[in-house]
């Protein structure tokens, strides 16, 4: 299945497979879902299933017979900060199995996402088919389609392949991936109120992280998130104020709901669509900034333009 | 006016002071001193005074110096003041002076190549101290130094000496041992370890000193088979510097070692970039992490 080259163009021809599975109840999720991994089982390749709870339980007890040929992830826990699913959890698990084909069924997109989560998803699963393209894998992405009725998934524009109601189809809106992240860069809404607001330096990091670590603490982020807000906002403020050449950048903090959120401005284009979800070798010296607030953060949000880059780190108070 | 030698560069019949302001810096001195006293059969003796004997000989043993195998046959003695300086109630050089003399026929006699010392000298500062018996000391010692069979540091604590005391320490001791410090600035210190040999950071650090981070991590790897990283004072590291260390660690051929102590954010960030990971390194978690 999918080895074929497609009849539109704009589908990679690839050994990678990328499809979403539209599922209207449990039923159909057992389906093709078990059909996916059965397939895996049975050509002895190594399986990642990262889907959040209840279904990951769920899913976990109809496939016991599998034993450890399987690895289950919740990806609520996982894949909170959908920028995180790429490097640290799909080519994490390609990495480990690398001179295999390997077999993933990755939820991103599911009920309880806010907006701004859906939207991070979106270009997450649109990145997949740049990240993925000539590994040799397989993914696929269920989606509840009933609750998520409302919600801008974009699956079609994102996966090359639709499996819906037993049928595999090409997506004939699928669309060039970089477009899809493209369309998604867009301004960031303003805050509400905003808290603290500190333009530093390169001298002044030392200074930005007591802010933030200040004002995390006193609204209640517990010590760990706190550390690990502080070092995520430092890495993000050092990409503003060296990466550039320019002398200065903006940091904003404020609290949004349960979530504190960092804002950095500074001068600079991020040109790379996959800064942040590429995993550097580990001898180089840089580029892990972004990468870094992904794995730490709950959220991270980016807007960029030739006029500037603005970054958002989102930390909740309350874990998942 | 005193020479600067490293440690390891002092040589039998050198009187050396140790002026220090940071603990660390003073231990790991003293460490490397009798370690490497030990292992050149010579019998090694501690004045201390600010460090309790019992405390002192954990600290050495904490910094791989075989202080356990040493002491109880009689390699390694560690006297608190109240078994020297004040063993007759006040300071007295004199007797001070005959009991190095003592240590040093005893050293002659059980074959011992010869005998090296180091007294904390913060006595002198002491209510019931004589600050005249001070001078007598020095001088009385360094006659001692002559026949090139005693080795003596001197400790002098920088926060509890006055300038004029200082400026006599540096005065009268042929040589002075420090730490070599690569960097150094209000937040972040760079420095290297005695004892075991590495590399001792102190503060923050962040990309604006990965520079001098490699260097010093070079040297160390230049100088020494296994190598400690010692962040245990780290309050703070960056991707740009975990790096660094990553890339040092990587320079290293099978077999050879970097032991890393630390703990809190910055494990966190070495585990982020994938440090702990190699089989070069050893975490070693800091002590209250």
């Amino acid at each position: 299945m999918g080895t074929h080259r497609p009849a539109d163009s704009r589908v990679p021809a690839e050994i990678f497979v990328h499809e979403a599975l539209y599922y209207r109840d449990l039923d159909e999720f057992y389906a093709g879902t078990g059909a996916f991994v059965r397939a895996g089982l049975d050509a002895d390749e190594p399986i990642l299933v990262a889907v959040p709870e209840p279904r990951l339980a769920l899913l976990r007890s109809e496939l016991s017979g599998a034993g450890e040929r399987v690895r289950f992830v919740d990806m609520a826990v996982a894949g909170r900060n959908p920028n995180r699913i790429l490097p640290w959890v799909l080519r994490a698990f390609a990495a480990e199995h690398w001179h295999r084909r390997v077999r993933i069924i990755g939820e991103p997109i599911y009920v309880g996402r806010t907006p701004d989560e859906v939207a991070s998803g979106v270009q997450h699963e649109a990145l997949i088919n740049v990240a993925f393209a000539g590994v040799d894998a397989a993914i696929l992405c269920p989606y509840d389609v009933e609750r998520l009725a409302h919600v801008d998934t974009r699956a079609d524009l994102t996966h090359p392949v639709i499996v819906a109601g037993g049928e595999r189809r090409e997506s004939s809106s699928y669309t060039d991936p970089y477009a899809v992240v493209a369309s998604l860069n867009q301004p960031l809404p303003e805050p509400g109120r905003v808290d603290e607001t500190l333009v530093f330096d390169a001298q002044g990091l030392a200074g930005v992280r007591r802010l933030v670590g200040k004002h995390a603490d006193g609204v209640g982020l517990a010590a760990e998130g706190v550390a690990d807000l502080q070092l995520a906002v430092t890495e993000i403020c050092t990409n503003a104020v060296t990466h550039t050449g320019s002398a200065a950048a903006t940091l904003r903090v404020w609290s949004d709901g349960d979530r504190v959120v960092c804002e950095i401005r500074g001068a600079g284009e991020i040109a790379d669509v996959m800064a942040g979800r590429a995993v550097p070798s580990l001898d180089s010296p840089r580029g892990r900034g972004l990468l870094i607030a992904n794995r730490l953060c709950d959220l991270v949000q980016t807007f960029t333009a030739p006029t500037g880059t603005v970054t958002r780190l989102h930390m909740r108070l309350s874990p998942t | 006016m005193a020479t600067v030698t490293s440690v390891e560069a002092l040589a039998p019949g050198d009187h050396a002071c140790l002026t220090f302001s940071d603990p660390d810096e003073r231990l790991d001195i003293v460490a490397a001193f009798v370690r490497d006293g030990l292992s050149r059969s010579t019998k090694v003796m501690c004045l201390t005074e600010s460090i309790p004997p019992d405390r002192l000989s954990a600290e050495l043993v904490e910094r791989g110096v075989p202080a356990a195998e040493a002491l109880p046959v009689n390699q390694l003695s560690i006297f608190g003041s109240a078994e020297s300086w004040l063993a007759d109630g006040e300071p007295n050089a004199a007797k001070m002076i005959d009991l190095l003399g003592r240590h040093l026929d005893d050293a002659n006699r059980e074959g011992y190549t010869g005998l090296r010392v180091t007294a904390d000298m913060s006595w002198v500062t002491r209510p019931i101290a004589a600050a005249d018996q001070l001078p007598i000391f020095e001088a009385e010692v360094g006659k001692l130094l002559g026949d090139g069979r005693l080795t003596a540091i001197c400790q002098y604590d920088r926060e509890i000496f006055d300038a004029v005391t200082q400026a006599f320490a540096a005065a009268v001791h042929p040589h002075a041992v420090a730490a070599v410090v690569y960097y150094e600035d209000p937040v972040l210190r760079i420095c290297r370890q005695h004892s075991p040999p590495g590399v001792r950071l102190a503060g923050e650090i962040d990309y604006s000193h990965v520079e001098e981070l490699t260097l010093a991590l070079n040297e160390a790897l230049r100088l020494d088979h296994d190598i400690q990283v010692n962040l245990a004072k780290l309050r703070f590291m960056d991707a740009a510097a975990a790096a660094a260390i990553t890339h040092a660690a990587l320079s290293l051929p099978t077999g050879r070692v970097m032991s890393i102590v630390c703990g809190g954010v910055v494990l966190r960030m070495l585990r982020l970039v994938g440090a702990t990971d190699l089989g070069a390194v050893r975490v070693v978690r800091a002590h209250g992490d």
